[in-house]
């Protein structure tokens, strides 16, 4: 009578009907959400993420249902209301191309594209450091992938999670759970990955190259640049324009001085509620279907790769640069193009303080920072109308 | 030529001529605002340094000191770069109940603001 009761609990709670793949992604969440909170990996969205991988993953949750986003051309809403749990609700904030604009509004808002506006020629070292984005998605091609997906593992490189997260939405849903993990966990990881590189790529004098004080920029500069930069990248790369519009209206209200408190707003809950929402569903679509894959440790891999040759590209470009420039650039800014900002730029101020104690390049390394994301935007812009 | 790595160079190059473009855009805009912003500057460095006044009352030692810290904190805040500017003169304790009024007043009013 007593076993029979056990048996009868037993089969009544979740650990009669849980599988060894839940079990593997709880653990992973598990890992991640560690990372997170004691190691402090990009907290803010991993954290959500991790958590919603956990939550999805735990049998019985019906907290998100994979098979009502199946049909990723023919979505029925109505079904998805009636039926969904809370993070199907919330992952229509997703597969609608909400949230990553709304997060890109408020990092424009947090952004200051002065040294941007100061040394121009940031945004070409800034597109140079788009190379891992490029070579990731031929590698990825060559490894099976589709154009589509490979398009969406390539912007991993672009160091830059709505961007990441908006392209694969788009371009290979399916992946976009192993996607955003990879691309977070991996901008956590710039300090580690991008030093090595730029230590190869560079002599010792190279990195202690002192640069100009940049110019001082007028707030007009400040103003009329956002409006400029839209109306520029639109007409080039319309693909792009909700990215970079979102990005550019952010910082113009920031920058307009007339419009503070949107702007803190933008920069305080507007920014956090959504980076909630987006976290969770984002993880929540880490079902153990979607995750334990062979192609996801490609994708982790190809991850990798991406930032690798990022830095590559900008620290080269770089020095290209100083080929034909009389004042000579510090190539380790070349490395922030991969648009990790601010890690990436400190991470240059770091290496180059290493050889020379006095140096200051952190501002001169935020030029090529704050032009990675708006290159990185492009690149999604151009992936996107290629294979969308 | 395989069609992903075309694909690959395409989206470099496009990538890369529109941040060329944004570059030169922005130069030539920069070198149009250089000649308002030069004027500006030297309008800023021209304008006669503005006496920071602060008024103080006789107290204690440990008044003084917390005064001074406010100084400190002031003159970072509002990035003064000579701290010669700043004059304190002694002043004399107004009536408390007019303080505390005025005090009111401010709050109220920033609250409508």
């Amino acid at each position: 009578m007593f076993v029979e009761i056990l048996v009868d609990l037993y089969k009544e709670s979740a650990l009669s009907i849980i599988t060894w793949q839940q079990g593997v992604l709880l653990v992973i969440s598990l890992v991640l959400l560690y990372l997170g909170i004691v190691r402090q990996f990009e907290p803010l969205l991993l954290v959500p993420i991790a958590f919603g991988m956990l939550a999805t993953n735990l049998p019985g949750s019906n907290v998100y249902h994979p098979e009502l986003w199946a049909d990723m051309k023919n979505i029925d809403y109505n079904e998805v209301l009636k039926s969904g749990g809370l993070f199907d609700i919330l992952y229509i904030g997703i597969k609608s191309g909400l949230f990553p604009p709304l997060i890109f509004m408020g990092i424009g808002a947090m952004t200051d594209f002065g040294p941007l506006i100061a040394n121009p020629k940031s945004f070409i070292i800034g597109a140079a450091a788009q190379l891992g984005i490029f070579l990731a998605f031929y590698l990825a091609t060559l490894l099976g992938f589709t154009p589509a997906e490979g398009g969406a593992i390539g912007i991993i490189g672009g160091a830059d999670g709505p961007t990441a997260i908006y392209t694969a939405t788009i371009l290979a849903p399916h992946l976009l759970g192993a996607i955003a993990v990879a691309a977070y966990s991996y901008m956590a990881l710039v300090p580690v990955i991008q030093p090595p590189f730029m230590k190869l790529l560079t002599t010792k004098k190279e990195r202690a190259i002192e640069m100009k004080q940049l110019r001082p920029v007028s707030k007009k500069e400040k103003i009329i640049f956002p409006i400029l930069v839209t109306i520029v990248v639109a007409f080039l790369v319309p693909s792009a324009a909700v990215l970079v519009a979102s990005l550019m209206v952010g910082n113009l209200l920031k920058e307009s001085g007339v419009t503070d408190r949107l702007s803190k707003t933008l920069q305080n809950e507007f920014i956090n509620i959504v980076t909630i929402c987006l976290g969770l569903a984002v993880g929540a679509t880490a079902t153990a279907e979607n995750f334990l894959r062979a192609e996801t440790l490609k994708i982790l891999g190809l991850g990798v790769f991406a930032f690798i040759f990022g830095t590559i590209g900008g620290v080269l470009f770089a020095k290209l640069i100083n080929l034909f420039s009389k004042n000579k650039i510090n190539p380790l800014i070349g490395s922030a193009g991969v648009s990790a900002v601010p890690m990436a730029a400190r991470v240059s101020q770091k290496v180059a303080q290493e050889e020379n104690p006095g140096i200051f390049l952190l501002m001169h390394a935020m030029g090529p920072n704050v032009a990675g994301v708006i290159g990185s935007a492009i690149a999604a812009g151009v992936l996107i109308s290629l294979f969308g | 030529m395989s069609g992903s790595l075309l694909q690959t160079l395409i989206g470099f190059v496009v990538v890369n001529i529109g941040m060329i473009l944004l570059t030169g855009i922005i130069m030539l805009f920069s070198k149009v605002m250089a000649k308002s912003g030069k004027k500006e500057i030297q309008a800023i460095e021209e304008e006669k340094p503005v006496e920071h006044v602060l008024t103080v009352s006789d107290q204690s030692e440990e008044v003084i000191a917390a005064i001074m810290a406010c100084v400190q904190a002031y003159i970072q805040q509002n990035g003064i770069k000579s701290a010669c500017n700043i004059v304190i003169r002694p002043a004399v304790r107004t009536s408390v109940s007019a303080a505390w009024s005025n005090a009111g007043r401010m709050e109220n009013v920033s609250r409508r603001v």
